[in-house]
C-alpha cells in the first residue's frame, strides 16, 4: 500500500488534542476506502490494504492515547482484532500464492489444473509476492519430487480451507462492527476531543 | 520472651491502594490473628493527578479509620500502630491529613520513608520460620515497590522504589483492559528503570508480599488450577495471567477471581512489576507471602516495643540503604490535551525512535525472532508517528529519516514474514502424516533458506546504519515551534 496520505492543515502550535483529532478522522476515512472491497472474497489486494489501514488508524490512536479522550481507547482493540484477522488472511493468501508457484512448474496429479491455468495465478500471485522468496522457491535445481509434491498438495488444500474460515471470521466480525456503526461511535469520541480542548483553553 | 501479650495491638497501614488492618495478639516471635481487613481507597491517584490528597478521599479514609477503630476495639485492642507510605509521603497535604486523622479518629499515623517500609515488610514477609534465612524480599504496593536482601535473617540491603501497581497504572495502563501499546509502554519503561538499579547481591530465594502478589496468586491458582496449597508464583504463572489481565476487563475479572474491581484494574501494573524484578533477579519463581508491613509493625512491637520504629533492626543503617534511580522526566509529567503540537511531536519522535534502534543489537543476535518482529512494530509505530508529525518536520532531514526506517521496516519484514510462514509450517507438520512430511520438510528448507538471506541483508543494512546520526536527524527534524509547512 501507498505511503500514508500527508495531512495538510495542521497548526504546529495548536493543542496536540485538536491535531489529534483530525489525524485520527483522516485516518478512519482511509480505512472506509477499502470497505466496499469486504464483501470480495478475493481482492487480496484490498484486503491487505484495509488491514493497513486499520493498523494506521490504530497506531493512531495509540501514539495519540494521552492526547485523546479515553473513550477513544475501547475502539483500539477492534482494531486490533480487524488488523489479526485481516493479517492471518494475508498470510494464508502467500503461503497460498507461494503453493500454486511451486507446484505450478509441473502438472498437478492431485488438482488436476492445467500448467496454462497456474501461469495466470503465478502473474497474480507475484505482484505481492517478494522476488527473492519467489526466485527460492522457483529454483529449478530444487523442486520438490513427487514425494515432496504430494504433502505440498495437501497443505494447499488445507490452506484453501483454512482461509475460507479465515474470510468468513472477519466478514462476521466486520459486519458486527457496522451493525453498531463502528464509524460514527469513533467520530463520536473523537468529537469529545474539541469539547475538551476549548474547555481546558478556557 | 516468647509468651504471647495478652492485649491484642492493631497495626493499620495507609497504603497508596488500600488501607488495611490487622488485630493481633503478639509476641517477638509469633502472631495470632484476630482481625485482618482491607479496603481499596487508591490514595495514590489523588495524589498522581492533583499531588495532594482531595477532600472526597480524606473523608472517606477517616470514616473507614473510625471503622478500623470500632473493630479493633471489639477485639480489644489497646495499642494501635498506624502507618503511612507513598501516597502520603508524596502529597503536598500528607502532614495536614495525618493531623486531620488524628483530630478525628485519635490514630496517631507515623508517615514513614519507604525504607522503614522496606524493613516491616522484610520482617513480616519473614515470619514464617518455613522461610529460608536468606530469603530477600519484594513488596508491590501501590505507589512503591520494596527490595529487601538478608543473611540469616538479617537484612543486608534494602531500597524503596517510587513505582507500584496503581502508579504504574495511572501512568500507562488506563485503558480497561489494558492496550498491548500501554503494556508494552510500561514493559518499556520499568526495564529501562530498573536498569540503573543496583542490588548488591541477587537473593537465591524470593518472598514477594503486597496485595497484587496476593491477588494473583489467586487469578493464577482458580485459571490455571494450580494447586492452591502452593504459594509458589512462576514467571510463567504471571505472564499467563498478564494474558488474562489484558484481554478481560477488571470487571470481568474481579466477577471471575472474587476480587474487588479497583483490585482488578491495578493488577496489571502489578504483574509487570513482579515480572520485570523476577527477571532482573534472575529468578523463575518467588513465594508469596500473606504477610507484610501490618504484621511486621506488630513483631515490632513484640520485640522492641515503644522502640518499635526506631530498633537498629527496623530504621537501619545508611550503610544498608541502597540508591533508588530517580524518575525520568517524560514520566514525571502525563500529557495535556493543549500542549502544542510541535513540542509533543519532538517528544513522540524521539521516544519511537530511541524504541526502534534498541532493538538492533537483539536482533543482530540471531537467536531470538521475537527480537525481529519487535523490532519491526518498532519500526510501524515509529513510522505512523512520523506520519502524523510530517507536516511540522523540515522535509529534507524528514525525508532522510523515513526513506532509512521504511528500509529496515521492509528488511524486518522479509524476515518476520517468514518466520510466521516457517513456524506455521513446523505446526502443520507435527500433526501431518508420513507421507506429507516430506513436502513440508521441503517447504522449511526454502523458508530457511531465504530467511538465512534476509538476515544477511538485515546485517548488511544495521552495519551501515548510525543509530546516533539516526537519532539525531530525527531529533532535529521538528526545529523549535514546528516547520510551517502544514
Amino acid at each position: 500500500m501507498a505511503k500514508a496520505k500527508p495531512i495538510t492543515g495542521l497548526d504546529a502550535q495548536a493543542a496536540t488534542a485538536r491535531n489529534a483529532g483530525e489525524i485520527a478522522r483522516v485516518r478512519l476515512e482511509e480505512l472506509y476506502q477499502w470497505s466496499d472491497f469486504v464483501d470480495t472474497p478475493y481482492a487480496v489486494r484490498e484486503l491487505h490494504n484495509l488491514r493497513i489501514a486499520a493498523k494506521r488508524l490504530r497506531y493512531t490512536l495509540e501514539i495519540f492515547a494521552g492526547y485523546l479522550p479515553g473513550d477513544c481507547k475501547p475502539f483500539v482493540k477492534e482494531l486490533e482484532q480487524v488488523q489479526e484477522e485481516l493479517g492471518e488472511l494475508h498470510d494464508s493468501d502467500v503461503l497460498i500464492a507461494l503453493l500454486r508457484l511451486a507446484l505450478g512448474s509441473q502438472e498437478s496429479p492431485i488438482t488436476g489444473q492445467s500448467l496454462s491455468q497456474k501461469r495466470k495465478q503465478k502473474g497474480m500471485a507475484k505482484s505481492f509476492l517478494r522476488p527473492g522468496l519467489v526466485a527460492e522457491l522457483l529454483d529449478a535445481s530444487l523442486a520438490p519430487t513427487g514425494e515432496e509434491r504430494y504433502g505440498l498438495e495437501q497443505l494447499l488444500r488445507h490452506l484453501e480451507t483454512t482461509r475460507q474460515e479465515q474470510y468468513s471470521a472477519f466478514r462476521q466480525h466486520w459486519y458486527r462492527l457496522q451493525e453498531r456503526d463502528f464509524r460514527r461511535q469513533l467520530l463520536g469520541a473523537l468529537e469529545e476531543e474539541a469539547v475538551e480542548v476549548s474547555q481546558s483553553v478556557s | 520472651m516468647t509468651q504471647m501479650y495478652k492485649i491484642p495491638c492493631a497495626a493499620i497501614d495507609i497504603g497508596s491502594n488500600s488501607t488495611e488492618l490487622a488485630v493481633a495478639r503478639c509476641s517477638p516471635e509469633n502472631l495470632e490473628l484476630l482481625k485482618d481487613e482491607s479496603q481499596m481507597l487508591r490514595t495514590g491517584e489523588d495524589v498522581k493527578a492533583n499531588g495532594e490528597i482531595g477532600q472526597e478521599t480524606r473523608a472517606r479514609l477517616i470514616s473507614l479509620l473510625n471503622d478500623y477503630v470500632r473493630l479493633a476495639k471489639r477485639r480489644r485492642a489497646r495499642v494501635f500502630l498506624v502507618v503511612a507510605t507513598e501516597a502520603m509521603r508524596e502529597a503536598r497535604n500528607g502532614q495536614e491529613v495525618a493531623q486531620e486523622i488524628e483530630r478525628e479518629s485519635g490514630l496517631h499515623v507515623h508517615i514513614i520513608p519507604g525504607t522503614l517500609e522496606a524493613a516491616l515488610t522484610y520482617h513480616g514477609a519473614t515470619s514464617d520460620p518455613s522461610v529460608p534465612a536468606d530469603a530477600g524480599v519484594l513488596d508491590v504496593g501501590g505507589g512503591s515497590t520494596e527490595v529487601v536482601t538478608a543473611r540469616q535473617r538479617k537484612i543486608t540491603w534494602l531500597t524503596s522504589l517510587p513505582i507500584g501497581s496503581g502508579w504504574l497504572h495511572d501512568q500507562f495502563l488506563t485503558a480497561d483492559p489494558p492496550m498491548q501499546e500501554e503494556i508494552e509502554e510500561a514493559q518499556d519503561f520499568l526495564h529501562r528503570y530498573l536498569r540503573a538499579l543496583y542490588v548488591p547481591h541477587f537473593p537465591l530465594t524470593l518472598m514477594v508480599t503486597g496485595s497484587s502478589a496476593k491477588s494473583l496468586l489467586k487469578v493464577a491458582q482458580q485459571a490455571l488450577k494450580l494447586d492452591v496449597e502452593s504459594d509458589c508464583l512462576t514467571r510463567k504463572a504471571l505472564f499467563a495471567c498478564l494474558g488474562i489481565l489484558r484481554t478481560l476487563s477488571a470487571r470481568e475479572v474481579a466477577d471471575r477471581y472474587g476480587l474487588e474491581v479497583e483490585r482488578a484494574s491495578v493488577l496489571p501494573g502489578g504483574a509487570l512489576i513482579l515480572l520485570e524484578m523476577l527477571a532482573y533477579l534472575r529468578l523463575d519463581e518467588a513465594r508469596v507471602s500473606p504477610a507484610g508491613v501490618r504484621e511486621g509493625m506488630l513483631l515490632a512491637y513484640g520485640r522492641f516495643g515503644d522502640e518499635w520504629l526506631e530498633h537498629p533492626e527496623v530504621r537501619v543503617d545508611e550503610e544498608r540503604i541502597g540508591q533508588s534511580p530517580p524518575l525520568p522526566e517524560e514520566v514525571a509529567h502525563k500529557p495535556e490535551a493543549t500542549r502544542p503540537f510541535a513540542q509533543a511531536g519532538q517528544d513522540e519522535l524521539v521516544k519511537r525512535a530511541r524504541k526502534f534502534v534498541d532493538w538492533r543489537d537483539e536482533v543482530l543476535k540471531h537467536d531470538d525472532v521475537e527480537a525481529v518482529h519487535k523490532m519491526r512494530v518498532a519500526s510501524r509505530r515509529l513510522r505512523a508517528a512520523m506520519d502524523a508529525y510530517q507536516s511540522t518536520c523540515q522535509e529534507k532531514r524528514f525525508k532522510r529519516a523515513y526513506r532509512q526506517v521504511r528500509q529496515a521496516a521492509d528488511l524486518l519484514g522479509a524476515a518476520r514474514d517468514t518466520d510466521v510462514m516457517r513456524l506455521r509450517v513446523e505446526e502443520l507438520a507435527q500433526r501431518a502424516s508420513t507421507e506429507e512430511q516430506p513436502g513440508l520438510r521441503w517447504l522449511s528448507d526454502r523458508l530457511t533458506a531465504y530467511r538465512r538471506q534476509g538476515l544477511e541483508d538485515l546485517e548488511a543494512f544495521f552495519q551501515e546504519f548510525d543509530a546516533n546520526d539516526f537519532q539525531d536527524e530525527i531529533e532535529d527534524c521538528i526545529p523549535t515551534g514546528g516547520n510551517s509547512n502544514g
